[in-house]
C-alpha cells in the first residue's frame, strides 16, 4: 500500500539566502569589503605564522638588533649632550660576537644603546624588569639588573666570551623572573 | 635669547646668576632636572645606559639644575646648555631626597652622595651631583668606582620608572 505523506515544501527564502548570502547581508559583499589586497593577505599569514614560530620570530628580533647596530655606528661624540663618548670599535666586536652567541643560546635581547661611559648595553626586559650587558670602550663587561620591586644588583663579567655570556644569561634569567 | 620661555625681565632674572650668592641649602622636597635624549626612551622611561651621564667621567660631579632656582625647562635653554639648543631632549626629574644618600663599594668603602651649587653666570640653578668618601662637598671629588656607579643609575632608573618625563614645545 502506498504512504502517502505531505509533500516539504521548498523553503525559498532560506534557499535563496543561501545561494545570495551578500545580498541578504549575512556577509559583506565585496563591494563592502573592497578589492582584495594581495600583500595584505601574506602579510597577515606571515605574522600568524611568525607568531607561531619560535624560529622566525627569533630571526626577525636578530634584524632589528643588527639594524639598532648599524644606527650606533652613527652615534657622535656628546650624544648625550653631556659629553659622553662615541663606542669604539672595540665595543661593537664584543657586541656583535655576544649577539650571535645569544642568537646560538636562543635568548632574545630588547635592545642596543649606547652606554654615556662610553661602549654598548644590550638590553633584556620582562615586564617592569630590567637588565643590560654593558660592553665599555675600556674592554670591561658589567651587568645591571633592578626591578620596581627588586634593588639594584650589578657585577662585572671575567670575561667577554660564550660561556661567561651563558652564565650571565642564566643569572638574569632569573632575576627577571623574580 | 630663550627657546623655552617668553624672553624678558623675568626669565633673565630667573636664569642668569646676576651676582646671586652660592646656596648650598638643598631642601629635602626640591628637584633636580637633567636632560635625556629623547630618542633613547623606552616605553616612555629612561633607560639607564643613556642616563649613565650620571656618569662621574669627569673630575667634577655631573651636572643638573635645581627647582629652587629654575622651571624644569631652563635645562634646555642654550644658557644653560653652553649655548647649544636641544630641541629633542626631554627632562628629567628627581627629588633631593631620592638621590641614594650612601652607596657600599664590592671593596668595602662606602661613597656618599651630594648636590651642591655650582652657579654659572647664564645658568644660576647649575648644580652638581657630588660624591666622595666623607660625604663633604668641600672635600674633593672622588670617582666612585663601576659597581657603585652602577648600583646608582639602577636606583635612579627605579625612581625615574615612577614618573614620566617632562617634555616641552619651544615657546617660539
Amino acid at each position: 500500500m502506498a504512504l502517502l505523506s505531505h509533500a516539504q515544501l521548498i523553503d525559498y527564502d532560506n534557499a535563496e539566502r543561501r545561494r545570495h548570502p551578500a545580498i541578504y547581508r549575512e556577509v559583506p559583499s565585496s563591494a563592502q569589503i573592497g578589492p582584495a589586497e594581495t600583500n595584505e593577505i601574506f602579510k597577515q599569514q606571515l605574522l600568524s605564522s611568525s607568531h607561531q614560530s619560535r624560529y622566525l620570530e627569533l630571526e626577525q628580533a636578530f634584524i632589528e638588533l643588527r639594524d639598532q647596530m648599524a644606527r650606533l655606528r652613527l652615534v657622535r661624540e656628546n650624544w648625550d649632550s653631556y659629553g659622553a663618548s662615541r663606542p669604539d670599535e672595540a665595543a661593537f666586536s664584543a657586541v656583535e660576537a655576544a649577539l650571535r652567541a645569544f642568537r646560538d643560546m636562543n635568548v632574545r635581547p630588547n635592545g642596543i644603546m649606547p652606554s654615556a661611559e662610553g661602549g654598548i648595553g644590550i638590553m633584556f626586559t620582562e615586564r617592569e624588569e630590567y637588565a643590560h650587558i654593558e660592553f665599555d670602550n675600556s674592554g670591561e663587561t658589567w651587568v645591571l639588573t633592578y626591578g620596581p620591586d627588586r634593588p639594584a644588583t650589578t657585577w662585572q663579567l671575567p670575561s667577554r666570551n660564550a660561556d661567561s655570556l651563558r652564565e650571565a644569561w642564566n643569572r638574569i634569567s632569573a632575576s627577571l623572573q623574580s | 635669547m630663550p627657546v623655552y620661555s617668553p624672553d624678558g625681565q623675568s626669565y633673565q632674572d630667573r636664569v642668569h646668576q646676576n651676582g646671586r650668592p652660592v646656596d648650598q641649602t638643598f631642601g629635602a622636597g626640591e628637584h633636580l632636572y637633567r636632560r635625556y635624549p629623547k630618542q633613547y626612551l623606552r616605553d616612555g622611561k629612561p633607560v639607564p645606559l643613556a642616563f649613565q651621564a650620571f656618569s662621574f667621567e669627569r673630575a667634577a660631579g655631573h651636572s643638573v639644575n635645581r627647582s629652587k632656582y629654575s622651571l624644569p625647562e631652563d635645562v634646555l635653554e642654550p644658557d644653560c646648555c653652553d649655548g647649544n639648543f636641544r630641541p629633542e631632549y626631554v627632562v628629567l626629574q628627581i627629588l633631593v631626597s631620592e638621590l641614594p644618600a650612601e652607596i657600599p663599594a664590592s671593596s668595602g668603602t662606602s661613597y656618599r652622595i651630594r648636590p651642591v651649587h655650582r652657579p654659572k653666570e647664564t645658568c644660576y640653578s647649575h648644580s652638581e651631583i657630588w660624591c666622595n668618601e666623607q660625604g663633604d662637598i668641600d672635600q674633593p671629588y672622588q670617582r666612585p668606582p663601576k659597581d657603585v656607579r652602577n648600583l646608582f643609575y639602577g636606583e635612579l632608573a627605579r625612581v625615574f620608572a615612577k614618573r614620566n618625563p617632562l617634555d616641552f614645545a619651544a615657546a617660539r
